[in-house]
């Protein structure tokens, strides 16, 4: 198990270093282009199609790892009530868990299944770019299911975490 | 079900998903489908294929890059000296003041605001140059917890300011002129809060201890050199968006490119730092990003329901004054401020307070001023206020503690918060003079 765990984290880093490189890029391409328009008078004419893909990927592709940092915020009195019940608490977490890997699971089977229909029907953005819409999507789903898997390991280590605790 | 009936069905939906600690992004997902699934009878399908295009149209955004940028920026500055400086740079010049030190923690600030884009960062930064010193030096614990409590909220309403980018993402307004709105309405905080240490430090000398050595007038010069790099910044992210060459999103992306250059001239650059700025801001950026991604669905979602519009008549049957209807959302803020941040509270409550105020004839650009301020009186009261954890995490005081010391300062804040709302001039006057 410990394996299958350490290999989550693994991925789910490994999909923060693409969110990591999609941020660059970004400060890059805004960079060029000011420069082009600035100083050659043109310009690179993607900026904000390029940059808005970029944004939505890291977003997505960060949030396995933004997880495991406990980075994203919650509220939890209940929690906090529950301080010296153990088990009590673990169960809440639980529950929390497994709402949020349904809501995230819903995402991915949707935005999986429009790549998927984007790719075989070849659609592309109606900009001078034509990108294939599958593309940036797909960073998307990969984030996704990184998150998803990254919430299936917490869940997993929950009762080897409550019995630590005791 | 009636709207009201609805309304309060939603209210507890949210109280209950978000008070068992389900993440935030998650209960206002997890709300609409709910929403969607029970009350308009949708079918999963058509809900799903609806989350994804609504999440899609969200995130992949051009004036969301802003975010990520401006917190490398952030990122990067507090990870070299460049507060150290400012505070070397401050000491000689405030030092006559009445009130000395503190004001270090006021004018620090104000100043770091205006290069970082949040006020957690603003406040850590600060106080972990100024804190030490001052506490060192004898200075009265409370005025000096309150102040940089107070002082450190002003991150979000200087330029550049993350909740500004999300106001006006959300409300179709014009960052830009967001951030030139946010500058007099920061400043006059700033000076209130001036006023205030001044008057205290008056009635009471010993808690603003004089320093044992005296400056000489060369000093004085070579204190201004030490703040430069943030004059520059300055120049360089908020000079293009006033003078309309760059919008944010490019302006945050020259901050990034100034920091690096300043970083490397002082010789403080190096990969790991980079690396770790870059790491720290990408996962604050997702955490942001899922909320906004998140409150468009919840925002499509309710209007689905027409419940901003039920609500509006609701309200406007009451026949509220533009004043009453404003103290209503301004107590509406301050209660969700105790329990909730700030941008869960913006992107929450938007779809359904923006269009009232806007009924009542209230500016848009106005009001995104009024909400920041606002969003900062939640930072500095518990149970729940950023700031606070921040200083309760430098400091190992007590949250009571320092949350009692913030309380003169909130209440300075809610003084601005009248002055802007009696005075619109105050955040309107310097955008209309901007765009002509």
């Amino acid at each position: 198990m410990t394996a299958i765990f350490r290999a989550i984290d693994r991925l789910s880093d490994l999909s923060a270093v693409l969110a990591k490189i999609l941020i660059v890029f970004i400060f890059a391409h805004i960079l060029v282009e000011i420069a082009a328009r600035n100083l050659f008078s043109t310009s690179t004419f993607v900026l904000d199609e390029f940059v808005g893909y970029s944004v939505a990927a890291a977003t997505f592709l960060a949030a396995g790892a933004t997880f495991k940092a406990g980075e994203f915020i919650r509220v939890g009195f209940l929690g906090e009530l529950l301080n010296n019940r153990d088990r009590a608490r673990a169960a809440l977490e639980a529950a929390c868990t497994l709402v949020t890997l349904a809501v995230v699971l819903m995402l991915a089977r949707y935005f999986i299944l429009n790549a998927i229909k984007h790719f075989e029907r070849g659609v592309v953005s109606d900009t001078i770019a034509k990108t294939p819409l599958w593309v940036p999507e797909a960073l998307v789903c990969f984030g996704l299911v990184m998150f998803a898997l990254q919430l299936l390991s917490h869940l997993l280590q929950l009762p080897a975490r409550l019995a630590q605790s005791k | 079900m009636s709207p009201i009936e609805l309304g309060l069905f939603l209210l507890a939906l949210l109280a209950v998903t978000l008070g068992s600690g389900v993440w935030i992004f998650a209960a206002l997902i997890l709300v609409s489908i709910v929403c969607q699934y029970f009350v308009l009878g949708f079918p999963l399908e058509r809900i799903g294929i609806f989350l994804q295009s609504i999440a899609w149209r969200a995130a992949n955004s051009w004036e969301l890059s802003a975010i990520p940028l401006f917190l490398v920026m952030g990122e990067i500055i507090s990870r070299t000296d460049i507060a150290d400086r400012l505070f070397r740079g401050l000491t000689p010049w405030l030092e006559p003041v009445p009130g000395r030190l503190l004001h270090v923690n006021i004018a620090g600030s104000t100043i770091f605001a205006a290069v970082s884009g949040s006020s957690t960062a603003t406040t850590s930064a600060v106080g972990r140059v100024t804190l030490p010193v001052l506490l060192e030096r004898g200075y009265s614990p409370s005025l000096a917890l309150g102040s940089l409590a107070g002082a450190g909220s002003l991150g979000l309403l200087i330029p550049p300011s993350i909740i500004m980018i999300i106001y006006g993402v959300l409300a179709e307004v014009s960052i830009a002129k967001l951030f030139i709105g946010g500058v007099l309405p920061g400043l006059l905080i700033a000076a209130l809060y001036s006023a205030y240490i001044m008057a205290r430090c008056l009635q009471h000398p010993e808690r603003s201890p004089r320093a044992n050595r005296t400056f000489a007038p060369r000093e004085y010069w070579g204190a201004l050199i030490e703040i430069a790099p943030f004059f520059i910044l300055i120049t360089v992210v908020l000079g293009g968006i006033y003078a309309g060459f760059v919008t944010p999103s490019e302006a945050a992306a020259i901050g990034v490119a100034a920091t690096l250059v300043i970083a490397g001239v002082t010789g403080q650059l190096s990969f790991r730092l980079l690396s770790n700025a870059l790491h720290a801001a990408v996962k604050t950026s997702c955490m942001i990003c899922f909320i906004v991604v998140s409150a468009a669905i919840l925002s499509s979602t309710l209007g689905f329901l027409h419940l901003p519009l039920d609500v509006a008549t609701a309200i406007a049957s009451l026949d509220l004054s533009p004043y009453a209807l404003i103290l209503f959302i301004g107590l509406l803020y301050i209660v969700l401020g105790l329990f909730l941040d700030g941008i869960s509270i913006a992107v929450m409550t938007l779809p359904i307070t923006l269009p009232l105020v806007l009924a009542a004839g209230y500016d848009p650009l106005w009001f995104g001023i009024f909400l920041v301020i606002n969003i900062e009186l939640g930072l500095i009261t518990p149970p729940v206020g950023l700031n606070l954890f921040v200083l309760q995490g430098l400091t190992r005081e007590p949250l009571g503690k320092v949350a009692a010391a913030a309380m003169p300062f909130f209440c300075l804040l809610i003084v601005a918060v009248v002055l802007i709302t009696l005075f619109p001039g105050l955040a309107l006057w310097l955008p209309n003079l901007v765009s002509g």
